[in-house]
């Protein structure tokens, strides 16, 4: 593997034979979320992982990020690597970062996989929690925070496993309280982009966990039935967070799919 | 006039005698471009401003990321603090999202709502992704680049070529760092919509919009009029956004005939 930087971005190629394969990873983790994926694919695709902007390794301290910040890094890793064409795996923020960046440069994306994501922007509601989240995490209270959200992030069963939450733990620790709120800011200020994806022209693959409450079944049912063509996969007993929920799951039918679509 | 912090907020109090009058400013401002009003109305109110977070002498202690959210938390905070009660809250632009925010959330602490070219819709997709081309520029070529493009729009023609307006106004401008604009602006695409709840308003309220205000354009201003059930509509010829400024004698006319009022 090598680890390179692209402008302030922590860029991980796996190398590999093949197709290139780019994952995209949620809120508040870092491209380590993907260990199942990369150690599934990185001998059959030429796997390329990052650190969105903030988070992980890619520290950016101005901490003034936007939707459209995220989109544009997403596409100067794209460039930046010559890859011409990618595959992109999303999850949640991930989806919302390949959504925008699609309806900016779709020529880029062979396919798309979005999971546990959605189209629509942050409603008001939305917005005031996001921001009531920030006031709990300037006070000092980042732990009751992340309790709560990781409440929501996963299946009961894993809320419960101590060492699935260790997992987490783990990757969510190297993120500040500032880059944290910053990147939770920039979720609020992203657009719709359900017109994006309905003008969409290439293979796309929707996934979403049986059990995610943060963007449940319904949800990726609407955006699978705005783009004609595109698969819908439901994760059995997997939360927001399938790939390392259920990841044999994701990673097989993430593999059915690009070798039916035969990119 | 004394001066304190307030959770990192510089808030100035003229504390002239009479019901308290609040001002907030506009973006890329900060407390001093309401120096016309300062003077007109001090003796007879008690009139306070302040630097928004980020902006003027408030140095933001969190590395200025910030929602609209907090920007109204600290109108409610300052009105905690100092004790104040049946405020009368005047908010241009930027102001007038915080100032609509901070009524609808505490309507009891406030006797009136004055807006200057502001609105009450959200910002839609295309005003955000502008904001983000916004903050790239500022943060790679700095305030200087932008400062005179921006008064351009912002001001009427007339006002524009006024020498000592233009240098009065480009002088608050240039007190704000790149950094606290930025995250001002993307503040403001955090800000929700707030037609739905100020239907449901009672205190007056005086809706004050600049006769050739491009930024938040008349229309903006008689949706809220429409939907607002105690509100005055007024007019401020010979100017743009920054009607405050740009004709401060029409603008304290009409806010002093509506405060004797309330």
């Amino acid at each position: 593997m090598e680890k390179l930087k692209i402008g302030k971005l922590s860029v991980n190629d796996f190398g590999g034979e093949g197709k290139n394969l780019l994952f995209v990873h949620a809120f508040p983790m870092s491209s380590k979320m993907w260990e199942p994926q990369v150690n599934y694919f990185k001998d059959k695709f030429r796997v390329v992982t990052y650190d969105v902007r903030g988070l992980g390794e890619s520290k950016v301290e101005d901490y003034q990020y936007t939707m459209e910040t995220f989109a544009d890094d997403l596409i100067s890793v794209i460039n930046g690597l010559k890859l011409e064409k990618v595959n992109a795996v999303g999850l949640s923020m991930g989806g919302y970062i390949i959504l925008r960046a699609i309806g900016k440069h779709p020529e880029l994306f062979s396919s798309i996989t979005l999971a546990d994501t959605r189209a629509e922007r942050d409603a008001d509601a939305a917005i005031i929690t996001r921001s009531n989240a920030i006031e709990t995490i300037k006070s000092g209270k980042r732990n009751e925070y992340l309790e709560q959200f990781t409440k929501n992030l996963v299946a009961p069963h894993n809320f419960d496993n101590p060492e699935f939450r260790n997992k987490l733990e783990e990757i969510i620790s190297g993120n500040s309280d500032e880059s944290i709120c910053a990147a939770m800011i920039a979720l609020a200020t992203r657009t719709n982009t359900l017109e994006t994806l309905a003008a969409y022209k290439n293979p796309a693959l929707f996934i979403v966990g049986e059990l995610d409450i943060l963007t449940p079944p319904p949800v990726a049912e609407t955006m699978h039935s705005h783009l004609p063509g595109s698969k819908l996969v439901v994760i059995p007993n997997a939360g927001h967070l399938s790939n390392l929920e259920s990841p044999e799951y994701f990673n097989s039918t993430i593999e059915t799919f690009l070798n039916e679509i035969k990119v | 006039m004394k001066k304190y912090k307030i959770n990192d907020i510089a808030v100035f109090d003229y504390e002239g005698d009479g019901k308290t009058l609040l001002f907030v400013h506009a973006f890329p401002m900060n407390n001093k471009m309401w120096y016309n009003q300062v003077e007109m109305f001090r003796n007879t109110y008690r009139v306070i401003t302040y630097d928004i977070r980020g902006f003027g002498k408030s140095i933001d202690s969190f590395k200025n990321i910030y929602t609209m959210e907090t920007f109204a938390n600290d109108v409610l905070n300052i009105i905690l603090s100092l004790g104040l009660e049946n405020v009368n809250i005047c908010g241009l632009s930027m102001g007038g999202y915080i100032v609509q925010r901070a009524v609808l959330k505490s309507p009891d602490k406030f006797a009136s709502m004055i807006l200057a070219d502001s609105k009450s819709e959200r910002d839609d997709d295309k005003g955000l992704i502008s904001r983000s081309r916004f903050i790239d520029r500022l943060m790679n070529y700095g305030i200087g680049n932008f400062a005179d493009e921006f008064m351009k729009r912002l001001l009427y023609e007339k006002n524009y070529n006024n020498k000592e307006l233009y240098r009065f106004i480009k002088g608050i401008i240039n007190e704000q760092s790149e950094k606290s604009l930025a995250g001002a602006s993307i503040a403001m695409a955090t800000r929700t919509s707030t037609t739905e709840q100020l239907k449901e308003l009672e205190i007056p309220v005086l809706l004050m919009v600049g006769e050739q205000d491009t930024f938040s354009p008349l229309p903006n201003t008689e949706r809220m009029h429409k939907i607002i059930k105690n509100s005055v509509m007024r007019i401020i010829p010979e100017s743009g956004h920054l009607t405050p400024i740009e004709n401060m004698e029409i603008f304290n006319k009409y806010l002093s005939e509506f405060l004797s009022q309330v």
